[in-house]
């Protein structure tokens, strides 16, 4: 019985879930930012780090009023900085768009400015809707996430002693 | 009271067995047919009501629940201000509880939460049919465009009540528990979270129809599980983790139309 309702055609209202596919038609017709288009259209950063690397922090949000996940990963050197950042986000175009943004904002900060980035810069640099400011929120989580995921890693890691060699990750879907 | 619900017969019950060409829904055997014959659109109406639901509607009909025609005083028939006497037609207030407006069940913990898709179906249906454009089409622009109102409320609560996921988030909105906007799942929710991202980006790989299917069926199961356990939660009035039941549903929800996505392509 269950089986039929999920897949019913008749889509769930609730929530403001935009479909994919069509939403880059839409974009255009309700007059996103050209940059949410653009950044839809061509992400930047896209992909996976390697999760086990100590020097890797992985952020993983979600939006649940749209059913959106988000996986921010930055990579960060001895001095602090972030030398490199990935992301891979399931979700409307405006949630693509403000983690695709982020991933390049945040590319050479330190840690400590990366965590001061506020999810308003992001609205406002993508003139994102105001229903739509969830995502840029989302996109703000993933990176605080993810310094906090970079540097509980860094405090187990001088605890049990040196830092070892990334170890090559086994299963990466 | 009793003379004026004399006024609205031909009201008949029938408790005979359901036509044949119906007994292949066999939840509907569980269910009485209350014919409803609406004079003004010259209509009669079949309503299927669950068997526990059908007393309560006799009773509402009674006791005049759905209020008197304004013009004919005749009492209404159904939770619509639809005079099945003298076609005088009023204003559906559009927040209407929707468990009502279909005569179902509306506490979630008298299991609300489990209608059956099939009865409701068949209500919407009969429903719809007394404000069709149709049966309207003669009538003033004023009268037309309150059918037309009533009608799209009517699509409105169907298809709000029709999947469990909408279900859940309208017996919750009800309970003034929003799925917010500005809520995200972070650090106690990361097990969850990389199970949903694993899936999606299992989506993205190349993957062939049995593959998919295998995927979609596995979401079957999680979800069916959701179901189960909102159903209970329901029961017992634990609304909170209700809401956190129809967040991952509304999760594998997100999976199944990426997997739909990808079988259309």
């Amino acid at each position: 019985m269950f089986r039929a309702a999920l897949r019913s055609s008749v889509r769930p209202i609730a929530g403001p879930s935009v479909p994919r596919v069509p939403a880059v038609a839409q974009v255009v017709k309700r007059a996103y930012h050209e940059k949410v288009i653009n950044h839809y259209e061509s992400p930047r950063n896209v992909g996976s780090l390697n999760k086990n690397d100590p020097n890797v922090g992985t952020g993983l949000v979600g939006a649940p009023a749209c059913g959106d996940v988000m996986k921010l990963q930055i990579m960060v050197d001895d001095e602090g900085i972030i030398k490199d950042v990935k992301f891979k986000t399931f979700g409307c175009g405006s949630a693509i768009a403000s983690s695709s943004f982020v991933t390049e904002h945040i590319k050479g900060l330190s840690l400590e400015q990366a965590g001061q980035v506020k999810n308003t810069e992001i609205a406002k640099e993508l003139s994102l809707p105001p229903v739509k400011l969830h995502c840029s929120m989302l996109a703000e989580d993933a990176i605080r996430a993810a310094i906090r995921d970079y540097k509980t890693k860094r405090s187990k890691l001088t605890a049990t002693g040196p830092i070892p060699e990334a170890q090559p990750e086994v299963a990466m879907a | 009271m009793l003379a004026q619900v004399v006024r609205c017969k031909p009201l008949r019950t029938v408790r005979a067995p359901l036509p044949r060409v119906l007994s292949t829904f066999a939840i509907l055997r569980q269910a009485h047919v209350l014919q409803l014959h609406h004079r003004h659109l010259s209509t009669t109406l079949t309503l299927f009501l669950p068997r526990d639901r059908h007393p309560t509607h006799l009773h509402n009909l009674l006791t005049n629940k759905y209020g008197f025609c304004p013009s004919c005083e005749a009492p209404y028939l159904l939770a619509l201000p639809i005079c099945a006497e003298c076609g005088n037609i009023g204003v559906l207030p559009p927040r209407v509880n929707y468990f009502d407006l279909f005569e179902l069940e509306k506490d979630p913990r008298r299991g609300a939460f489990d209608l059956d898709e099939k009865i409701l179906k068949q209500m919407y249906l009969g429903m719809q049919k007394i404000c069709h454009p149709d049966a309207w089409s003669t009538k003033s622009e004023e009268e037309r465009k309150r059918a037309e109102d009533i009608s799209s409320i009517l699509n409105t609560a169907y298809s709000t009540l029709l999947t469990p996921l909408s279900r859940a988030q309208y017996i919750l909105s009800q309970k003034g528990i929003d799925l917010m906007e500005t809520d995200s799942l972070g650090q106690d929710h990361s097990e969850f979270l990389a199970q949903v991202l694993e899936t999606r980006e299992l989506l993205e790989g190349p993957l062939n129809f049995q593959e998919l299917e295998a995927i979609r069926t596995r979401n079957d199961d999680r979800a069916t599980y959701t179901v189960e356990r909102l159903s209970q939660l329901f029961r017992e009035g634990n609304w909170e983790q209700a809401r956190e039941d129809a967040i991952t549903l509304r999760y594998w929800q997100g999976i199944e139309d990426a997997v739909k996505e990808r079988l259309s392509e």
